[in-house]
């Protein structure tokens, strides 16, 4: 993914940055995997179609280094680890295509959250939220409240009546916002931003901006805090 | 009935790197592999076809022909079973039994077929003989204006982009013009160049250009592309008097499925590729110096490469085969020992390869091969 705005991000930190994340999450992968699991014998359950192409596809990917390193299919440590990294994403779906017949244990959706939510940083509106989704396993350190726009000629459209003096603060409090979204996008390697605000006037143009701005994906629902646990996990995954 | 074993894995292309030229512009990207699999099935393409193939809406097989089209800078574009039956498509409906084309000296045999299929009498534009085997614009212009000379009315030229054995490049915008010149309508046959190198259908003087997206165009064959100057669209994309929409030489609908998906899969990455064409090109004449390092290895054809087919003429090789107990066989397995295949077996007095899309360090390897070949048979020169 592309963050046009962040200016150090140029090709070769990119792959410093994705190469760094592989490294992360097969880290992640050793930690949560129990030596040696208990297979038991599989109950009636549904095929998740969906998943079982997206492992199909994923496949196709991983295969690509085959033809790459021929003919010794031999991998230096870098793409030992972009290869690994698909074969562990391809295994996590295998997992859960086998939790869905009770072959291994289903992962709780909080574990699920935590995992999706692993690459992405959540920008959202009130500080209500982030609880809530720390709640249902985002990690707090990938959230950022911004409860002011992120741009000053925003916070006229909010408040058209706010005196100009009160403005300085806010752009003070913007450049604070931002600057926290660069550093935790940086520093904890996320390659995605996810706006997930209610319907409401701040939500908007939050969501406008940070599109324009970070090219962030968006989610705004009516009542944020009627969602749950699952739900959130369908939105973000 | 019980079927045989046919032998359907192909584990050859996993484990080794093959050189033949045939194989390396065929190669599915990734994008092209996943829609192969989405539309494996027969007529997978054909859920939502009104009647004609070129204009399905979903998959977008009519959004793709209108990129395909610009890509070659034509007209009209219909994708073909291959470069071959475009070739004939056009022979068939310009020309009547009888009639003469004109055609290169290093043309493709499909060509040949092409024209004798259509009853075609066939007129040769020589190439300049060993060891270039170029076709100059002034020999094309030549054959051309001596047999008008001679009173033949010459229906059509065709000219190959880039042939097939010496992997030489014609100047085709000079020879479009020698034609047009004469009034003569022209092919280019771009078997081997559209989808390598980048075609420009109109600046290179063509009425048509024909393309091969299983050898060029990484695509599943059989496909073709046939790509036409608006002048001639009405003749060759004529309809059936009695099923109005199909569009009789096309024979109605022609590629679909696995080979048409996959050339639309793999358009982005073609079109892409196209554009460092330059690099493949550096590359191969890379190649070709660290071949030449060996003593009794030479290229023939244009020097330097323009091309990534390549041959070379190897007497050192025939001289190891002489003594070798494996006689002409010994190259192939030398080679097969270290991966690296697609030598015609038996094959050592010359040979043609490619290392179109190899990387730089296997392109090394392949070289290296070759050389510790040479060194560990020195004995034998
Ligand atoms: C110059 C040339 N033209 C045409 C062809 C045939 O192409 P197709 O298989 O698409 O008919 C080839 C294939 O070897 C070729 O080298």
């Amino acid at each position: 993914m592309y963050f046009p705005h962040f200016s150090n991000f140029n090709g070769d930190s990119m792959e410093k940055l994705r190469l760094r994340q592989a490294q992360l999450l097969i880290e992640e992968a050793g930690k949560s995997k129990t030596a040696c699991e208990k297979l038991k014998s599989p109950k009636e359950g549904k095929i998740n179609a969906c998943l079982y192409s997206e492992i199909i596809n994923e496949l196709i990917e991983a295969e690509e280094f085959i033809y790459s390193s021929r003919p010794s299919h031999k991998l230096n440590e870098k793409d030992s680890n972009l290869f690994c990294t698909k074969i562990i994403g391809v295994r996590n779906k295998i997992d859960k295509i086998l939790a869905d017949f009770s072959v291994i244990e289903k992962e709780s959706v909080e574990e699920e959250i935590k995992k999706l939510s692993e690459n992405i940083l959540i920008l959202t509106t009130k500080s209500n939220f982030k609880k809530s989704f720390s709640k249902f396993g985002v990690d707090p350190q990938r959230i950022v409240v911004a409860g002011v726009p992120l741009e000053v000629e925003d916070m006229k459209i909010l408040n058209p009546k706010i005196p100009d003096a009160a403005l300085k603060g806010i752009e003070k409090k913007i450049e604070h916002v931002k600057n926290d979204i660069q550093r935790k996008v940086s520093d904890l390697n996320l390659d995605k931003i996810l706006v997930i605000v209610e319907t409401d006037k701040a939500g908007e143009i939050l969501a406008k901006r940070a599109k324009e701005l970070y090219n962030a994906n968006i989610i705004a629902f009516d009542n944020l805090k009627d969602i749950t646990a699952e739900e959130f996990k369908n939105i973000i995954y | 009935m019980e079927c045989k074993e046919y032998g359907l894995t192909r584990s050859a292309e996993r484990d080794n790197l093959n050189l033949n030229p045939l194989q390396r512009g065929g190669v599915l990207p990734l994008e092209a592999k996943k829609a192969l699999l989405e539309y494996a099935d027969g007529y997978s393409v054909c859920d939502y076809c009104a009647g004609r193939l070129d204009e399905i809406p979903t998959p977008s097989i009519t959004g793709f022909l209108d990129d395909l089209a610009k890509f070659i800078n034509v007209d009209e574009v219909r994708t073909t079973h291959g470069a071959r039956e475009s070739k004939f498509a056009i022979m068939h409906s310009l020309c009547e039994p009888g009639d003469t084309v004109i055609v290169d000296g290093n043309a493709h045999y499909t060509t040949h077929l092409a024209a004798e299929r259509n009853r075609l009498k066939m007129i040769e534009v020589p190439n300049n003989g060993h060891p270039e085997y170029k076709i100059t614009p002034e020999g094309y212009k030549e054959t051309l204006e001596n047999a008008i000379d001679k009173g033949i009315d010459v229906k059509l030229a065709l000219l190959t982009h880039v042939d097939g054995n010496y992997g030489n490049l014609t100047d085709a915008k000079k020879i479009g013009g020698v034609a047009h010149k004469e009034g003569v309508p022209i092919i280019l046959n771009c078997a081997y160049s559209m989808g390598r190198l980048p075609i420009d259908a109109k600046d290179l003087n063509m009425d048509f250009v024909v393309g091969s997206g299983h050898k060029s165009m990484a695509a599943s064959g059989p496909i073709g592309v046939l790509g036409i100057k608006e002048d001639y669209t009405d003749k060759i994309l004529q309809v059936s008097k009695r099923h109005q929409v199909k569009e009789i030489e096309m024979l109605g609908c022609t590629s679909r499925g696995a080979p048409i998906v996959t050339l639309m899969a793999s358009l982005p990455h073609v079109a892409e590729r196209v554009k460092h064409w330059d690099e493949k090109v550096k590359k191969t004449r890379n190649f070709v110096s660290q071949m030449e390092e060996i003593e009794g290895i030479t290229q023939v054809g244009i020097r330097p490469k323009e091309h990534d087919l390549t041959r070379f003429e190897t007497p050192v090789f025939d001289k190891i085969a002489e003594k070798h107990p494996r006689r002409g066989f010994f190259l192939y397995e030398e080679l097969k020992k270290r991966n690296v295949v697609g030598i015609k077996r038996g094959q050592t007095k010359w040979f043609k390869c490619s290392v179109y899309g190899f990387s730089e360090e296997q392109i090394n390897y392949i070289a290296d091969s070759f050389k510790e070949i040479v060194e560990k048979y020195k004995e034998y020169l």
